[in-house]
Parts: C-alpha cells; sequence; structure tokens
C-alpha cells in the first residue's frame, strides 16, 4: 500500500480524485503533497474525536443535497403538529407536495451519485433519524424498501411513503407495490 | 470512483504511519481512507468551506439530531406554516413556543459551559433559509437578529414564537421584541436568580 522515500511514504490515491486535489492545492497556493498531509492531519484529529471519515463524507454529501434541494431543520414536534393541522382539509395537496418533493430528490440522487440507490439509503438513514430501520434491497430490475419507525405518526407514514414513491419516479423506477401503516413502509418499484 | 487507477504521492512517514493505524482500527485500507478524506476535501471546496469547517459541521448535525430536529423542504414549511397559522392561530404559536422549551431544555440538561451560545451557534450553521442569523451578546443582555426575504408572515411568527420558548428555556425575559414579515429583532436580558 505505501513505499518508503526519505522521511516520507509514498500512498496511492484514485486518479479521479487527483484534479480536484490539484485543484485545492492551486487554490491555497500549496504543494499536492501539503493538501494530502493536511488531510491526513484532520484524519487523526477526526478520529481523536471519535468520528471516521467515512461517516463524516456521507454526511457531508447528503447535507449538501438537502441543502441543494432546499431541506430545513424544523423541531420534530412542530412539523408533526403542522402536518395533523394541514392533513384534515389538505391531505390530497400535502401527498402531491410530498410526491414532487421526492422526484426532485430522485432526479438529484441520479444526476449526482454513481450510485443513486446506495446515496438513497443512505440519504433516508442518514437524514430520517426518525426511522429505526431501512432496507433497500436491490435485485435485478427491482427494489425493495422498508421502513420502520416508532415514532411517525399515520400521516408522517404515508406522507413519507409518498416521498419514497416519488424519489423511485425520480430515479426513472416504477412502482409496483405501495403498503403503508403508522410506522411501517414496504415499497418495491421496477426499472 | 468511477475508475480503479491510481496514482502515488509522497506524504510525510509520521502522518502516514498514524493514519494508517487508524484505517486498520475502523476496518479500512488507507488507500480508502485517504480518498474518502480527498473526496470530502474536494466537495467541501466546492461549497466554500475547509474540511476542518466540514467536520466541525458534522459535529453540529449530530448535535441537532439529538435535539429532535427533522429536514423538510422549505416551501413546504411556510405553506403548511401558513395553512396551520390560519386555521389555529393560539394553538401553533403555543406548540412553536414549547418546541422552543424543550429544546433550550435539551442543550441546557446537556452540561456545563455556555449552552445557550452551543444552541444558537447550531442553530445559525443549519438556518439555511436564514442568511443573517445574528446573536450578541453583552453580559446579561443579549440582542438577537434573524433576517431572512423567503419567510413567509406566519412562519416569521412562529420563528419568533420558537425563539422566545428558547429565551424562556434559558430563563431570559424578553425586553424588546419587533416582527415583521422576515425579519426578527429582540433583546432580552437573564432573569436574575
Amino acid at each position: 500500500m505505501t513505499k518508503r522515500t526519505k522521511g516520507k511514504k509514498l500512498v496511492y490515491i484514485s486518479e479521479n480524485l487527483i484534479d480536484g486535489v490539484a485543484k485545492i492545492s492551486r487554490t491555497r497556493g500549496e504543494s499536492i503533497g501539503k493538501v494530502i498531509e493536511d488531510s491526513l492531519k484532520e484524519a487523526i484529529l477526526v478520529s481523536q474525536d471519535g468520528y471516521d471519515v467515512k461517516q463524516v463524507s456521507d454526511y457531508f454529501k447528503v447535507m449538501q443535497a438537502h441543502r441543494v434541494l432546499g431541506g430545513v431543520f424544523v423541531p420534530s414536534g412542530v412539523l408533526d403538529s403542522l402536518i395533523e393541522a394541514v392533513y384534515p382539509n389538505g391531505r390530497e395537496q400535502l401527498i402531491t407536495r410530498f410526491f414532487e418533493s421526492g422526484r426532485w430528490h430522485g432526479k438529484y440522487l441520479k444526476e449526482r451519485f454513481e450510485k443513486p440507490i446506495e446515496a438513497f439509503k443512505s440519504f433516508l438513514e442518514l437524514s430520517r433519524w426518525d426511522l429505526n430501520e431501512v432496507e433497500v434491497k436491490e435485485q435485478a430490475n427491482s427494489i425493495k424498501v422498508r421502513c420502520v419507525s416508532t415514532v411517525l405518526t399515520r400521516e408522517g407514514t404515508e406522507l413519507l411513503a409518498k416521498f419514497i414513491e416519488g424519489i423511485m419516479d425520480g430515479l426513472s423506477h416504477k412502482t409496483t407495490k405501495a403498503d403503508f401503516m403508522k410506522g411501517l413502509i414496504v415499497l418495491e418499484s421496477e426499472f | 470512483m468511477k475508475s480503479g487507477r491510481r496514482k502515488m504521492l509522497a506524504a510525510r512517514e509520521d502522518l502516514v504511519d498514524k493514519a494508517s493505524k487508524i484505517a486498520k482500527s475502523k476496518g479500512f485500507t488507507l488507500f480508502g481512507m485517504i480518498n474518502n478524506l480527498l473526496e470530502l476535501s474536494i466537495s467541501a471546496e466546492i461549497m466554500g468551506i475547509t474540511l476542518e469547517e466540514a467536520v466541525d459541521n458534522y459535529s453540529t448535525i449530530r448535535a441537532i439530531k439529538n435535539a429532535s430536529f427533522t429536514l423538510v423542504l422549505e416551501s413546504l414549511l411556510y405553506d403548511t406554516a401558513d395553512i396551520a397559522y390560519q386555521r389555529a392561530k393560539e394553538k401553533s404559536l403555543k406548540t412553536w413556543f414549547e418546541a422552543g422549551v424543550w429544546v433550550g431544555k435539551h442543550y441546557i440538561s446537556k452540561g456545563t459551559g455556555d449552552q445557550f451560545a452551543t444552541l444558537i451557534n447550531d442553530l445559525k450553521a443549519f438556518s439555511w433559509n436564514a442568511p443573517d442569523f445574528i446573536l450578541e451578546m453583552r453580559g446579561t443582555e443579549i440582542s438577537l437578529r434573524v433576517l431572512s426575504p423567503r419567510f413567509s408572515d406566519s412562519y416569521t411568527l412562529l420563528l419568533n414564537r420558537f425563539l422566545e420558548g428558547i429565551l424562556e428555556a434559558f430563563a431570559y425575559a424578553v425586553t424588546f421584541s419587533e416582527v415583521g414579515k422576515g425579519t426578527i429583532r429582540m433583546e432580552a436580558v437573564k432573569k436574575e436568580a
């Protein structure tokens, strides 16, 4: 993995990242080697804080996507109460909005990520903190999604199911089965 | 990563050794860990922030997550806030105020140090919809200003109550308040124990 020179070791870097690293080195006016060393130092600090780099990197990508797509943070109790207030007369409107929002997210994941289905799973796991379990199984030409939550309301479950259906649509999948009950969503789709 | 081709670059031996040990302890290869990190550096650079700031953001996300915040589409939030406010004004204001008190108490229970400043800093970091979120502290007095041209009338009023709830939890008494569409200005003083 590494080769030794005087006080230095050679490390392998993916060729795809070289351009990006070179750009950072130009912006900062530092050598590529310095950029790599700074990254290693940061990895050591991140690790000392008890985090791992992959987790930080995945969170960052997901949050960046939310930011681009117009996501904002709100206390979950407040969101539940808003949905509860709007639901009786505005259910159809909400369902349409959540489906459309899901479509945008699906299209973004498709364009932005090399493996959009994996990204979709990370997206749910890392940003839907109200879910206890997220399962996304990719088969030959179909995807099965299962979400379990002990805190989601019935309305929240239905809206999340519609959001996921929207994501599938954005990923050019056709939903063939969508079952939900309070706290449980099972959805299947095909290419 | 699109291709499996690799290049070799030199880095300080002690850093490589340390990073290699960390990678091994986490079950990664050094190659995998360095590349994850460089991907993160590049993404952060595109957003105009440093790797260190990206890591700080991660800590904040965890804090926000533990404080029971959830993500929702901005336009949907404003629409539902408008409808909920029109249908049940008092109940909506009460819910947002109580949510603010809860979040405030959650931060207080986290430990010592200036938890109020920590909470406001966390909120600032992730109030993507409010580019101007300023807190000034002078002894026992604070001044808070939140501005966003995107806020709806109702959302501004509800957010104001949420912030009042936070102040209540931290035992601040509001001495001045001015709320208009997209504008919240507030001054408060710490209540005497």
